[in-house]
């Protein structure tokens, strides 16, 4: 009988130290936001001077040779090419949590950190 | 102050004023040898960052001061990245990866504090932080591996015919990384320079309204400082990943 009432307050307390701590948790954190916009910037990037290094050494070789188009058009196509694959390492290193995509999994890790908290 | 606003006829907003070098002992020709502005801060940052990891650790203290905690923070930070990401043999490049992070750091930081000059925003010194690493990681691949680094560009897993343009592709996407290396450190300088010294001129051009772009002011100078942080760690990493691509390549 002397029992009831404790396990009541007890429960009672569970509850409102639960919504304490939803109310409380941290909200998510601004790093992470940035790290991804730093990230989609870092690919433009490297797809932009993919494409100038490509076009600056197709018109190299065209002035050299004198063949105006033709070197140009092709290595324009290559640089291309060669941003999209760095762009693609890139990606592949924030999918693996590399480099700068490790920056991703710090804040990934403090929140899971602090929901673990929570749910203990 | 509307005297300022009148005399300045409305906006008088000069963003990019700020990344001009100028001589330091007068003239207006600037040679190879010319001490100029940039000089003097990065001259600066060279003595921020002696006086903090060598004069902060000269008692080498078993209880360490804060100068000194603060130094074997950032050297233990460093060495544990560059084992993580290129490995135990790397450690011996580890003085110069600390380095370049010390100077990116301290200039980065350096030039935010009001009036002063931020040298890593002039894409001649961040391309040449670039050029140097580039040199150094592709001349430590070919001391390695001699020619067999040049593994790297030669993408076994594809057909044979297709190989030599992959080379070529390859080639060229080796050459773009100090591209985006150096323009990405000093076009995010740039970046949040200007925008402070837009609203500051927001701020000197609405008289009494001018809390408003005071306080962004304020928030943006501390989203800038987690960006100078963060760029000063992305070069840094970038330049262990590279390494790490010359100590192991065919990876």
């Amino acid at each position: 009988m002397a029992e009831d009432p404790i396990s009541d307050r007890l429960r009672k307390l569970e509850d409102r130290l639960k919504t304490a701590h939803t109310s409380r948790a941290e909200p998510p954190s601004r790093r992470s936001e940035y790290t991804q916009s730093s990230l989609a910037w870092r690919m433009v990037t490297e797809l932009v001077a993919g494409m100038g290094l490509g076009v600056g050494i197709g018109y190299g070789l065209d002035s050299l040779f004198g063949t105006m188009p033709l070197f140009l058009m092709l290595f324009a196509i290559l640089g291309f090419a060669a941003g999209v694959r760095t762009m693609m390492r890139t990606a592949d290193d924030v999918r693996n949590k590399r480099s700068e995509g490790a920056l991703l999994r710090d804040a990934d890790a403090t929140a899971t950190r602090s929901s673990d908290r929570d749910r203990e | 102050m509307a005297g300022d606003a009148h005399e300045g006829g409305g906006f008088n907003i000069h963003p990019m004023d700020q990344f001009e070098l100028k001589p330091l002992f007068g003239g207006d020709v600037i040679h190879w040898y010319t001490p100029t502005n940039a000089t003097l801060w990065m001259l600066l940052t060279v003595i921020a960052v002696s006086l903090l990891m060598v004069a902060g650790v000269r008692g080498r203290a078993l209880i360490p001061s804060r100068a000194q905690s603060a130094a074997e923070m950032v050297y233990g930070f460093v060495r544990k990245m560059v084992e993580d990401v290129a490995g135990k043999e790397a450690l011996k490049y580890f003085p110069y990866i600390l380095t370049l992070f010390l100077f990116i750091l301290f200039a980065n930081l350096i030039g935010l504090i009001p009036a002063s000059f931020a040298s890593t925003a002039q894409f001649a010194v961040t391309g040449f932080l670039a050029i140097a690493v580039f040199v150094t990681v592709t001349a430590i691949g070919f001391y390695k591996h001699g020619a067999g680094f040049l593994k790297l560009f030669w993408v076994s897993s594809a057909p044979l015919a297709l190989r030599p343009i992959l080379a070529l592709i390859e080639v060229i996407s080796y050459f773009v990384r100090p591209v985006s290396h150096s323009i990405r450190l000093g076009g995010n300088l740039i970046a949040g320079h200007a925008v402070l010294k837009v609203f500051a001129g927001f701020a000197g051009a609405l008289g009494l309204a001018s809390v408003a772009p005071i306080l962004a002011i304020v928030a943006i100078y501390g989203l800038e400082l987690l960006v100078m942080v963060v760029q000063a760690y992305v070069f840094t990493i970038l330049t262990c990943v590279y390494l790490n691509d010359a100590l192991h390549p065919g990876h």
